[in-house]
C-alpha cells in the first residue's frame, strides 16, 4: 500500500455505540479523482471528518502521505495538504471574496508571520487569477455575505485551491445549485482534478456520471463496492442499497440485459417496441411462472436506461450459452423495427466481439425472427 | 440570488489608502492636541480629572472591542486585567519614597513585619512599567490558552471569564496580609517623580499621559485590525472551523489577541488608578466588567472610534445622571443594555454609517462594521449549518 | 474523625443542593435555547422577596399561618418569577435568538433593572407601572384592531411605547410629589431584610453528640429532590416535556413537525425562571434577603452548568454535588484538619489551610474546574456524535 496518497486502514468510528464507520478500508493514489456515493447515513461525511482530523477513529488508522492522521490536529492536517469543502458553503461572510482567498492562500499560517508580513505579490497574483477562474472577479471586493449560494460554493472551492492542497475533499458541491451552475461546478472540478487528487461526495447521480472515473460506494459505514461508474450501476448490491429491494437478477443476467439495452440504444432511439421485446424475452428467459415474469419485467425496466459500450460488456460474458443468448436477443431487438444503417453497423461489431461460428449465428438469427413473429 | 449592490466595493488604490492613513493620523494627533492643550482651559480641574478617567476607560474599551467587536469573544472579566495593571502601579507607589526598611503603613495593621516577596521587584520603576503591561498580558494569555485550546467559546467562554473575575475578586478581597484586602491601595498621597500623585501638576501629567496612551493604543489596535491579521480575526468570528480547515490554528490567534487586550486593559487600569487615587477589589466588580462591554456596544463594535466614543459618552451620562438622580442610573443602564442590543446592534457609529453611508469618508473605518443585514445572513447560514449538522 | 467527615459531607451536599436548585433552571434554559440568563439571580431575588412578603402577611394572620407560610410562598415565588421570566422572554429574548452573546448582555440589563426596582419600588412607582401596562396593552389592542397595524408597526410601536411610558412616568411623578410620606415610602428598604423561618425549621436533627443536621438544610435537600423529580416527570412524561426535549435536540425538525417552538421557548424560559423563584424562596432559610442576593449564588450556578455539560440533568446533579462538597471540604478547613496529623504532609496541609475560607475555596474550585475542562472540555456528560460542535 505504500505510495498511496491516502490510506484508511480498518477504521471504525463509533458514537455512543453507533458505528458511523465500521472497519472501513480505503486507499487512493496520487492524481486520482474519486467519487464517493452512498445512501443517507452511510458515513460519507464522517469519512471526511476522519481524514480532516475532526473526528478521531475509535479503532484503526488513517494515513495521509504515510503519516498517521490521528496524531495531528485539523489545522496541521490542512497544512499537510488536505483541503476540505463543507456541505453548505462556509466562507467568511464579512470579508470580501478577495480577502477570503488571500487568507487561504497565505503560505505561513502561524500567528506572527500573519501579523507582521504583507501579502506577497505572487500570492496576490494567485488570488486574482483564482477570482477570474471562479468567476468572481467583478464581485471580488464586496462582502461575501452578498454572494448567491452558488457563488459562495465556488468561492469556497476557490479557497481550497488557494491553499494548494494535494488532496481536495469536496462534500456535495452541487446541492442546491441550478442545472447550469451544476455543470459549471462539474467543469471546475474536472479542471482541478488535472493537477490535484480529489475526493467528491455526491448524491446527484447525473453529476456523478459527468465527473466520475472511479466510484466508491459506502454503505453502513463500510465500503460496499468500488469500481467504474458502469460497474457500480451494474452491481446488484449497489442497486439493492439504492433501490431498497434485493435485485433478483444475477450479474450474468444483468450483463445480457445491458447488452440488449445498448443494442436498443444503438441508433439513439429506444423504441417502445424494442423495450417490449427485451422485457418479454428476458422475463421469459429468467423466470418460470407468470407472476414471477411480471415482477421481473418491472424490475428490469429500472435497469434499461444505461447505455454502455459493447466493448466493455461483451468480454465479460463467460459461457457460450450466454453469448448465444445475447446474440439472439440483440438480433431480435434490431429486427423489431426496421433495421437502419447504424444498427447494422453496431450489430456487425457485436458479431465480431462475440466471435461465434457462422452457422451458429445463422441458426440464432432464424430463431430470433421466429420468436419475433410469435 | 445575487443581490444588486447598494454599497461600493471596499477596495481602493494604494495611493488613496496611504493618503487616508495620513489624514487619519493627522486627525488623531489634532484631537490629542485639543485634549491636551484646549481642554484644560475649558474644564475645571475636577471635570478635567473626570475626563482623564473616562479617557483611560476608553483605553479598556479599545481592548474589549479588539476581542469582542472583531474576534467575537465576549469577555466579562476584563476587570481582572484592569485591576492587575492598577495594582502593579499602586504597589510601586506604595514603596516609592519609603525610608529603607520601612513597610507601607497598612501592613502594620495586620502585624506583617516583612514585605511579602512579590512586592520586592516593585521598588523598581522600569519593572513596574513592564509589569503593568506584562502581568495582565500573561494572565490573560494563560487563561486564554487553557480555555481556547479546548475550543471553549461563545457563552461558555463568557461565563468562565466572569467566574475568573469573581475568583480574582475573592482572592484580592481576602488577602489583607498580602495586598490590603478589601481596602485596596491608595495612591493620592504617594510621590511620583518628585511630585505628589494627587497634586495638580501630577494630575495634569497623568491626564496627558492618558491622552497619549489612548492615541498609541488606538494606533496599535488600528494596526492589528487592518491587514491580514485583522481579517483573520474577523474570519475567526465568522467561522472558526473554516479557519481551522484552512490550516490556521485559531486558538493561537485568540490567545494572542486576548493577551494584547489584557495588556491594554492593564495600562488603562494603571492610568485610572493614579487619576482616581485608589485601586481596590471593587475594580473587579462583576457589573463594572460587563459595563465595559456596553461602552463598546453603544459606540459601535468593530469600529475603534465607536469604542472610544461609547466609553466617554456612557460615562458622561453616568456622571450627569448619578449626580442628579442617583436612583435612576441603574434603570438607565439596564435600559441601555436592552436598547443597544435590540434596537441599535451596530451602535452609534453603525447608525451614523447606515444613515449617512458613503457620504462620510471612511476615515476612521478600519474594516467596516458588520451591518445588520450581514448579521442576518449569518443567521441564515447558521440555520443551514444546523441542517448540515442534523443531517446524520 | 469519621463523624467530622460525615458532617462535612452533609454540609457539602447541602451546599450542592442549593447550587443545584439554582442551576436547574439555568441548565434547562441553556440546554434548550443556548441562552445563559444573567438575570437568573435576580429572579431568585424576586422569589426571596415574595417569600418575605408572604411571611409578613402570615405574621399578620398569626397562629398556624406563621408556621406554614412557606407552603404558600413556594408556589407564589414560582409564579412571580415565572411571570417575570415569561415577560422577559416575550419582550426581549425572543428577538435575540441565535445571538447568545447579545442575549447575555440583554439579560444583564434586565438584572440591573430588577435590582434597582426592588430598591426603589414604592406605591407611586407601582401605580405608574400599572398605568403603563394598561395603556400599552389596551392601546396596542385598539391599534391592532382598528388600524392597518402591519403598515404602521415600524414607527407606531416605539412611539406608542414611549407615549405610554411618558404618561405613566408623569402620573407616577405627580403621585410621588403629592403623596404622603407613608405613601411614597419604598416598599423594601435598600438594606437587607430577614425572613424568619417557621419554628419547625429551626434547630436540627441531632445524631450522637457531634452530628447535627439543621432542619433548614434538610428541608432544602428535600425540596431540591422534589424539584428534580418534578422536572424529570414533566420532561419525560408530559406532552410539553416531550416537546421541550424534541426542540432541545433538533429545533428545525421539531418546527417542521408542527411543534410550536416559540411557545416551547416561552414555556421553558418561564419554567426555568420559576425554578429560580423556588430557589430564592429556599435560600431565605439560610440568610437575609437583599437586592444583591442573586449575585452570591449565580456564578457558582454557572459553573455547575459548565461542568455538568449540556442536555442532561444528571450532569448538573453530579456537578452540583461535587462542587458543593469540594467547596465545603476546602473552605471549612476540614481537609486541612484531616491532613494535619500527618507531619510529612505539612506543606500540603499549609496549602489547604491557605484556601480554608469560603471565598478562597472558590478560588481553588475554579482552578479545579479549569483543570477539569482540560480533560473534558464539554463537561461531564457531553453530547456525542458528528453533529456536536465543541
Amino acid at each position: 500500500m505504500s505510495g498511496a496518497l491516502l490510506n484508511i486502514d480498518n477504521v471504525t468510528v463509533s458514537f455512543d455505540g453507533f458505528k458511523a464507520l465500521n472497519n472501513l478500508n480505503f486507499s487512493m493514489n496520487e492524481g486520482e479523482l474519486r467519487v464517493i456515493i452512498g445512501p443517507n447515513g452511510a458515513g460519507k461525511t464522517t469519512f471526511l471528518d476522519v481524514i480532516t482530523g475532526k473526528v478521531k477513529p475509535t479503532e484503526g488508522k488513517a494515513y495521509f502521505k504515510g503519516s498517521d492522521l490521528s496524531k495531528h490536529k485539523e489545522h496541521e492536517i490542512s497544512r499537510m495538504g488536505v483541503g476540505r469543502k463543507f456541505q453548505t458553503p462556509r466562507v467568511y461572510l464579512n470579508l470580501s471574496p478577495r480577502e477570503n482567498l488571500e487568507l487561504s492562500a497565505n503560505r505561513q499560517k502561524s500567528v506572527f508571520p500573519t501579523l507582521l508580513k504583507q501579502t506577497p505579490t505572487p500570492e496576490k497574483r494567485t488570488v486574482n487569477s483564482l477570482l477570474e477562474t471562479i468567476g468572481l472577479y467583478e464581485k471580488g471586493d464586496i462582502p461575501a455575505a452578498l454572494l448567491s449560494h452558488g457563488e459562495k460554493q465556488w468561492l469556497e472551492i476557490g479557497m481550497l485551491v488557494a491553499q494548494s492542497p494535494d488532496l481536495l475533499l469536496v462534500d456535495e458541491p452541487v446541492a442546491g445549485l441550478t442545472d447550469e451552475e451544476t455543470e459549471k461546478t462539474g467543469k471546475l472540478l474536472m479542471a482541478l482534478a488535472e493537477s490535484h487528487s480529489v475526493i467528491v461526495i455526491e448524491h446527484d447521480m447525473e453529476f456523478v456520471r459527468q465527473i466520475a472515473r472511479q466510484v466508491t460506494v459506502l454503505h453502513e459505514g463500510s465500503v460496499l463496492f468500488e469500481g467504474t461508474m458502469d460497474q457500480v450501476q451494474n452491481d446488484p448490491r449497489v442497486i439493492e442499497v439504492y433501490l431498497g429491494q434485493e435485485a433478483t437478477v444475477t450479474p450474468e443476467q444483468m450483463l445480457i440485459l445491458r447488452i440488449a439495452a445498448s443494442m436498443a440504444w444503438a441508433d439513439d432511439n429506444f423504441a417502445p417496441v424494442q423495450q417490449e421485446v427485451i422485457l418479454s424475452e428476458l422475463s421469459r428467459q429468467f423466470a418460470s411462472d407468470p407472476a414471477g415474469q411480471q415482477a421481473l419485467r418491472e424490475e428490469l425496466q429500472n435497469y434499461l436506461a444505461k447505455r454502455i459500450p459493447l466493448e466493455e460488456l461483451v468480454p465479460q460474458l463467460q459461457t457460450p450459452q450466454q453469448r448465444e443468448l445475447a446474440l439472439k436477443l440483440s438480433y431480435e431487438i434490431i429486427s423489431s423495427n426496421t433495421i437502419n444503417e447504424t444498427e447494422a453497423r453496431v450489430y456487425q461489431r457485436l458479431l465480431s466481439l462475440l466471435d461465434l461460428p457462422p452457422e451458429t449465428v445463422a441458426r440464432l438469427e432464424a430463431a430470433a425472427l421466429e420468436s419475433l413473429k410469435s | 440570488m445575487a443581490v444588486d449592490l447598494p454599497i461600493q466595493p471596499r477596495r481602493t488604490s494604494k495611493a488613496l489608502r496611504q493618503k487616508r492613513l495620513l489624514i487619519e493620523a493627522g486627525i488623531v494627533v489634532a484631537i490629542a492636541l485639543v485634549l491636551i492643550l484646549v481642554m484644560p482651559l475649558v474644564l475645571t480641574g475636577f471635570r478635567l480629572g473626570l475626563l482623564g478617567r473616562f479617557l483611560s476607560l476608553a483605553i479598556v474599551a479599545l481592548g474589549i472591542d479588539l476581542i469582542w467587536g472583531f474576534t467575537g469573544l465576549l469577555s466579562l472579566g476584563h476587570g481582572i486585567f484592569f485591576a492587575l495593571g492598577g495594582y502593579a502601579f499602586a504597589m510601586y507607589l506604595q514603596l516609592t519614597e519609603l525610608p529603607a526598611g520601612q513597610l507601607p503603613e497598612f501592613f502594620s495593621l495586620y502585624g506583617v513585619s516583612s514585605l511579602p516577596w512579590f512586592w520586592q521587584p516593585f521598588y523598581s520603576l522600569p519593572f513596574t512599567l513592564l509589569a503593568m503591561v506584562a502581568i495582565p498580558a500573561i494572565v490573560a494569555g494563560l487563561f486564554g490558552y487553557l480555555v481556547f485550546r479546548n475550543r471553549i467559546r461563545g457563552v461558555y467562554f463568557s461565563i468562565l471569564t466572569q467566574a475568573a473575575l469573581v475568583v480574582f475578586f475573592n482572592f484580592f478581597n481576602g488577602q489583607q496580609k498580602l495586598i490590603n484586602g478589601t481596602n485596596g491601595l491608595k495612591t493620592a498621597t504617594s510621590v511620583f517623580l518628585g511630585q505628589q500623585v494627587g497634586g495638580p501638576e501630577m494630575r495634569y501629567f497623568f491626564y496627558v499621559a492618558t491622552v497619549i496612551a489612548l492615541a498609541l493604543m488606538y494606533a496599535l489596535c488600528r494596526w492589528l485590525t487592518s491587514g491580514r491579521f485583522g481579517r483573520m480575526l474577523v474570519a475567526i468570528r465568522d467561522d472558526e472551523n473554516r479557519v481551522r480547515f484552512s490550516g490556521y490554528n485559531p486558538a493561537s490567534f485568540k490567545v494572542l489577541v486576548f493577551a494584547v487586550s489584557g495588556a491594554i486593559a492593564g495600562i488603562a487600569g494603571a492610568l485610572y488608578t493614579v487619576q482616581s487615587g485608589i485601586i481596590s477589589p471593587q475594580a473587579m466588580d462583576i457589573g463594572f466588567s460587563i459595563e465595559m462591554v456596553i461602552w463598546v456596544a453603544v459606540g459601535g463594535r468593530a469600529t475603534l472610534i465607536g469604542a472610544i466614543l461609547g466609553a466617554v459618552l456612557v460615562n458622561i451620562a453616568r456622571t450627569m445622571l448619578s449626580e442628579r438622580f442617583p436612583d435612576v442610573w441603574l434603570f438607565f443602564q439596564g435600559a441601555l443594555f436592552l436598547l443597544v442590543v435590540t434596537a441599535l446592534p451596530d451602535g452609534i457609529v453603525g447608525w451614523v454609517r447606515s444613515r449617512f453611508g458613503d457620504r462620510l469618508p471612511a476615515l476612521f473605518g478600519g474594516p467596516s462594521a458588520v451591518p445588520a443585514y450581514v448579521a442576518e445572513m449569518e443567521l441564515e447560514a447558521e440555520s443551514y449549518r444546523e441542517k448540515e449538522l442534523a443531517d446524520q | 474523625m469519621i463523624e467530622g467527615l460525615i458532617a462535612g459531607l452533609f454540609d457539602g451536599i447541602s451546599i450542592g443542593a442549593v447550587l443545584l436548585i439554582v442551576a436547574l433552571g439555568l441548565a434547562i434554559v441553556f440546554g434548550l435555547m443556548g441562552v445563559i440568563n444573567l438575570a437568573h439571580g435576580e429572579l431568585m431575588m424576586l422569589g426571596a422577596y415574595t417569600t418575605y412578603v408572604v411571611q409578613n402577611g402570615a405574621k399578620g394572620l398569626g397562629g398556624w399561618a406563621v408556621e406554614s407560610y412557606i407552603f404558600v410562598a413556594l408556589p407564589l415565588a414560582f409564579l412571580v418569577a415565572a411571570l417575570v421570566g415569561l415577560l422577559m422572554e416575550r419582550s426581549v429574548i425572543r428577538h435575540l435568538y441565535g445571538r447568545p452573546l447579545e442575549t447575555l448582555l440583554a439579560t444583564w440589563g434586565v438584572s440591573l433593572i430588577l435590582r434597582q426596582f426592588v430598591r426603589s419600588v414604592n406605591s407611586p412607582m407601582a401605580i405608574g407601572l400599572v398605568i403603563f401596562a394598561a395603556l400599552f396593552v389596551v392601546g396596542l389592542w385598539v391599534l391592532r384592531r382598528y388600524t392597518d397595524w402591519e403598515r404602521i408597526r415600524s414607527w407606531a410601536n416605539p412611539v406608542f411605547f414611549l407615549l405610554s411610558f411618558a404618561i405613566a412616568a408623569l402620573a407616577g411623578f405627580i403621585l410621588q410629589s403629592s403623596g404622603s410620606a407613608q405613601f411614597t415610602r419604598a416598599w423594601f428598604s435598600a438594606r437587607n431584610v430577614d425572613v424568619t423561618p417557621p419554628s419547625w425549621l429551626r434547630g436540627g436533627l441531632a445524631l450522637g453528640t457531634v452530628l447535627q443536621f439543621p432542619y433548614a438544610r434538610l428541608f432544602i435537600i428535600v425540596l431540591t429532590v422534589l424539584c428534580l423529580v418534578g422536572i424529570y416527570w414533566f420532561l419525560q412524561k408530559s406532552v410539553w416535556g416531550l416537546r421541550i426535549r424534541s426542540v432541545t435536540q433538533n429545533r428545525s425538525m421539531s418546527a417542521c413537525l408542527g411543534i410550536p417552538t416559540e411557545r416551547v421557548d416561552a414555556l421553558t424560559f418561564a419554567l426555568g425562571s420559576g425554578l429560580a423563584g423556588i430557589a430564592g424562596c429556599a435560600v431565605t432559610l439560610l440568610g437575609s434577603v437583599g437586592p444583591n442576593l442573586g449575585g452570591n449564588y449565580i456564578v457558582d450556578a454557572f459553573m455547575v452548568v459548565v461542568v455538568g455539560g449540556v442536555g442532561k440533568l444528571v450532569g448538573s446533579i453530579v456537578a452540583a454535588m461535587v462542587i458543593g462538597i469540594i467547596t465545603y471540604l476546602v473552605g471549612s478547613g476540614t481537609l486541612a484538619l484531616v491532613l494535619s496529623p500527618f507531619a510529612a504532609l505539612q506543606p500540603v496541609t499549609d496549602f489547604f489551610t491557605f484556601f480554608a475560607t469560603t471565598s478562597m475555596a472558590k478560588v481553588m474550585v475554579f482552578a479545579l474546574i479549569i483543570a477539569f475542562l482540560q480533560v473534558r472540555p464539554a463537561g461531564m456528560f457531553p453530547q456525542k456524535g458528528r453533529s456536536v460542535e465543541v
